[in-house]
């Protein structure tokens, strides 16, 4: 279920999931990006959310531009593209974020380990840093599009 | 899936590498994060596409933090739904 452990030592997810916890906080003193959903979130899970939210809304977005027969079809098919990209990583955030929350819950109720737990914020976070990109793709995508 | 848990781990060194190489007292952003920020914020101060829905995210957010809570798995299931259907139309065959 968790995925990561085969590459991840304990020691290494503890500290990865550290450094990326401070570089998720450094990311909310960006100027001008107060209304950004992914630097309001607080906690892991809202982080995700947010991530995940954002994709959701450029896809959206993304989907009415395919419908605009104004768009040319090479422009749509970089769309395309682009969410056959980003879904599969955005979807496997849930399922990282579903491991997440299952070790959390385990390690309270003293059936798993800070290990298991240290693994999965680790994998929580390698999805995130992934579904990011790959929905920053598909923002430029949408973006370059509704600025022509 | 596995291309992609590949990516993901690919991913994992650079980021070590550029946060071992980054001053402690410095601002450092993980380049994928600062690339989505930047592009969030460039849609939000032109207006364009997304804006009314980020904005309503990002209120969403806001209101979970005053309940001081996570989201919900009712939530998790409309923000899934409404990624399937938009998917589903973006990868249909047909032009739309």
């Amino acid at each position: 279920m968790l995925r990561s452990h085969r590459f991840f030592m304990p020691g290494f997810a503890s500290v990865f999931a550290v450094m990326f916890a401070f570089t998720l906080v450094t990311v909310s003193c960006i100027p001008g990006c107060k209304m950004n959903p992914v630097s309001t979130a607080q906690t892991l899970d809202q982080k995700a959310y947010a991530v995940y939210g954002t994709f959701v809304v450029m896809e959206e977005s993304a989907a009415g531009l395919k419908r605009d027969p104004n768009v040319a079809p090479q422009v749509k098919l970089k769309l395309v593209a682009a969410d056959a990209r980003a879904k599969p990583s955005a979807d496997a955030l849930l399922r990282a974020l579903r491991d997440y929350d299952a070790a959390t819950l385990a390690l309270k109720a003293g059936d798993g380990t800070a290990s298991q737990l240290s693994i999965a914020t680790a994998n929580l976070n390698t999805w995130i840093a992934q579904a990011t990109a790959d929905v920053d793709a598909l923002v430029t995508a949408v973006h370059g599009v509704s600025t022509r | 899936m596995n291309t992609n848990v590949n990516q993901a781990l690919l991913l994992v060194p650079d980021l070590l590498r550029a946060l071992a190489a980054a001053p402690a007292s410095s601002s450092f952003l993980t380049p994928s994060i600062d690339s989505i920020l930047n592009s969030i914020a460039a849609l939000i101060l032109a207006g364009e596409a997304g804006y009314e829905g980020l904005q309503a995210l990002n209120d969403q957010i806001k209101a979970m933090i005053a309940a001081n809570r996570d989201p919900t798995q009712e939530e998790w299931d409309a923000l899934k739904a409404r990624s399937d259907a938009a998917h589903a139309v973006l990868q249909a065959s047909t032009p739309s």
